[in-house]
């Protein structure tokens, strides 16, 4: 019988859970297990990869892989590794991550704290941005760029990820505000706050949880690209996915070097990594808060 | 000079009016009260006097100045709210002072501020810590003292206690009027709540459907309703309202009662029996208070009296209510606890007719 627990949650007997824990041991395991021979592969010389199992572990162990992704592998043309594509990729990410954050973070203040004739409008033309698709863009975007004179560059390639941000951040923020109470800006504003100042003493000071939830989403999609690098830039102003793409279809020798793709593939994916488990334990938090609270 | 000032204000929505013609006048260090059921309008006042809300006809003016068009940046004023607001990220020191600090006060004289301050709410101790670590009732005393700090010529409250339990709601009442007695300031005090208004305010702005039904001082409001709604809102247990048919003519003008049985005309007094004949209708709405209608044993022998059933005895501890039919409308009557008839008995009671109020039965305005 399944017995009321102290946290209300109601459990089944031993046999009912050694089920349910081997069930997502198995779920575990076979999500792991591509990382685990992501990992062993980047860490194996090419004759054990030609001659050993695929599940064996790496002896002797060496790190020369990781050396040449970062620094000597060819991607395309040069054979410099990804280590200039890894910084292209943080020189536009950082800044249109934290650009497309803080527009979010002031429209949805402002859709929902400083309403407006048509703001309803206006929020529902930015959710109508959270459904068009990226291949869409290409074209007229391509043109803008060319006109203003950002084509191909760093520079370009972080104003299309702002505002193609804009929409997701903006949709994040304003769900999270609506659930703050207007009484909070209204008693700043009787105190004297201007708009600004309410939003930096009052608003902003509260609003970890959902910056958060911006900045994992934007980083992940922005450093994850790969349509918009591809297609808006070329040679030197690639971003990282690209050059990995390039260095697996690329080979000087003739032969096919898994333990670098894999060290490749594990220095790009690393960064999203790292943020999830910074920032990732506000992010559940982040996306139910105001779900609950009515 | 009056502190405040609201001529013929109006607010309307896209198309609904929600305040139509709002009038009232606040002398120096006046405790003032705007009462009604929600949705009345009187919040969307409140915050037209603090500006947050614009003024859509008419005009307010603070101290002399007209602030139509003032941000409640330019006013000065100060406001508690319902739930609180207090910011959740500063602790309770800072959010005393922010006011002072967004007005740019220097720090030092902002701490004497917050120093002020506590010791009058008794919060010295909470200063560090944060609102979630306090209970409500501390929290309605720090949104109270972030008001006091600015120090202003008004005080503007939203509900400020109908968040608490009934204990501690009935200890804050007080001490609001304690503060209101020793600050002189004027206050505009926002309720859904009449005995809050009733015990608070030296003026009461009754509103209903967006209109000031009534301004007066509680002892006005509470005797002198100008109409049924005034009447009926006012009071607990609410006012009986009885629908009679009148006898006799001017001065002798007496209303027909009917209880369990028995038939009684009530005579009236010359004053309002010369009313009623005046307003010239042979049917009326009779308003009449529990408290003045007893059980004849306890009133004047020279009073009228009705028998009538009793279907309900209601203890509340100072008195007993019985609950009967009059004319056919149910009504409340008062005894006192130890002479409580039992349920089912037919008892006389006894109206207090100087007392009673008479309203039109249709346009429900007040007669006499």
């Amino acid at each position: 019988m399944a017995a009321r627990t102290e946290d209300g949650v109601a459990r089944g007997g031993p046999i009912a859970r050694c089920i349910v824990y081997g069930i997502l041991m198995l779920a575990a395991a076979y999500f792991l297990l591509p990382l685990y021979v992501m990992l062993t592969t980047s860490f194996k010389t090419l004759p054990q990869i030609a001659n050993g199992s695929l599940l064996s572990l790496p002896s002797p162990f060496s790190v020369s892989a990781w050396g040449d992704a970062w620094s000597s592998a060819c991607t395309g043309g040069d054979c410099n590794g990804l280590h200039h594509y890894f910084w292209n990729s943080v020189a536009f990410t950082a800044p249109a991550v934290a650009l497309s954050t803080a527009f979010g973070a002031l429209n949805g203040y402002v859709l929902t704290k400083w309403r407006f004739k048509g703001s309803e409008l206006i929020f529902g033309l930015l959710l109508v941005g959270t459904f068009v698709p990226f291949q869409m863009f290409l074209l007229p975007m391509a043109r803008v760029l060319g006109i203003i004179g950002l084509d191909n560059s760093v520079a370009g390639l972080t104003l299309v990820h702002t505002v193609y941000g804009i929409a997701f951040t903006t949709l994040f923020c304003r769900n999270y505000y609506v659930a703050i109470p207007d009484e909070l800006v209204k008693a700043a504003r009787i105190d004297g706050a201007s708009f600004i100042s309410t939003f930096r003493h009052v608003i902003l000071p509260i609003s970890t949880p959902i910056l958060m939830v911006c900045v994992i989403w934007q980083f992940t999609q922005i450093w994850n690209d790969f349509l918009f690098g591809v297609v808006f830039t070329s040679g030197d102003a690639h971003p990282i996915t690209v050059a990995l793409n390039n260095l697996v279809n690329t080979s000087s020798t003739g032969v096919k070097r898994y333990n670098v793709d894999m060290a490749g593939a594990i220095i790009t994916a690393l960064p999203t990594l790292l943020v999830y488990i910074v920032a990732g334990r506000y992010f559940m938090r982040g996306l139910t808060a105001g779900a609950v609270k009515g | 000079m009056a502190v405040l000032n609201i001529e013929n204000v109006s607010k309307t929505f896209g198309e609904t009016r929600v305040l139509e013609d709002i009038n009232i006048s606040m002398a120096e260090g006046e405790f003032l009260i705007l009462v009604g059921p929600s949705g009345c309008g009187k919040s969307t006042l409140l915050n037209m006097i603090a500006g947050l809300e614009s003024v859509s006809d008419g005009r307010i003016t603070l101290d002399g100045r007209s602030v139509n068009d003032a941000s409640p940046r330019e006013r000065n004023i100060a406001m508690v709210f319902q739930f609180y607001a207090l910011y959740p990220n500063m602790n309770v020191r800072r959010n005393i002072e922010f006011g002072l600090k967004m007005r740019g006060v220097p720090k030092a004289e902002r701490a004497q501020t917050v120093e002020r301050v506590a010791r009058m709410l008794q919060i010295e101790n909470l200063l560090d810590r944060k609102p979630a670590q306090l209970s409500g009732g501390q929290r309605q005393r720090v949104a109270i003292g972030r008001a006091l700090a600015r120090d202003p010529a008004l005080f503007l409250f939203d509900e400020p206690l109908s968040n608490l339990d009934a204990k501690l709601r009935v200890e804050m009442r007080t001490e609001l009027k304690q503060l209101h007695q020793r600050l002189g300031t004027a206050m505009v005090y926002v309720t859904h709540d009449q005995i809050e208004a009733m015990t608070l305010g030296d003026r009461i702005a009754v509103m209903h459907a967006g209109r000031v039904q009534q301004l007066g001082t509680p002892r006005e409001i509470y005797d002198d309703p100008a109409n049924r709604y005034v009447a009926g809102f006012i009071g607990s247990p609410a006012m009986n309202f009885i629908e009679c048919g009148l006898t006799g003519s001017g001065g002798d003008t007496a209303v027909r009662l009917t209880g369990s049985d028995t038939e009684t005309h009530l005579a009236l007094p010359q004053a309002t029996a010369a009313k009623l004949a005046e307003h010239g209708k042979t049917r009326v709405l009779m308003g009449v208070r529990p408290e003045h209608l007893v059980p004849a044993a306890e009133a004047d022998t020279r009073r009228a009296r009705v028998t009538c059933a009793i279907d309900v005895v209601e203890p509340t501890g100072p008195d007993t209510y019985l609950h009967t039919e009059l004319n056919d409308a149910a009504v409340t009557a008062r005894c006192l606890p130890s002479a409580a008839p039992n349920t089912g008995a037919h008892i006389p009671l006894a109206i207090d007719a100087e007392r009673a109020v008479f309203f039109d039965c249709d346009t429900e305005q007040r007669i006499a």
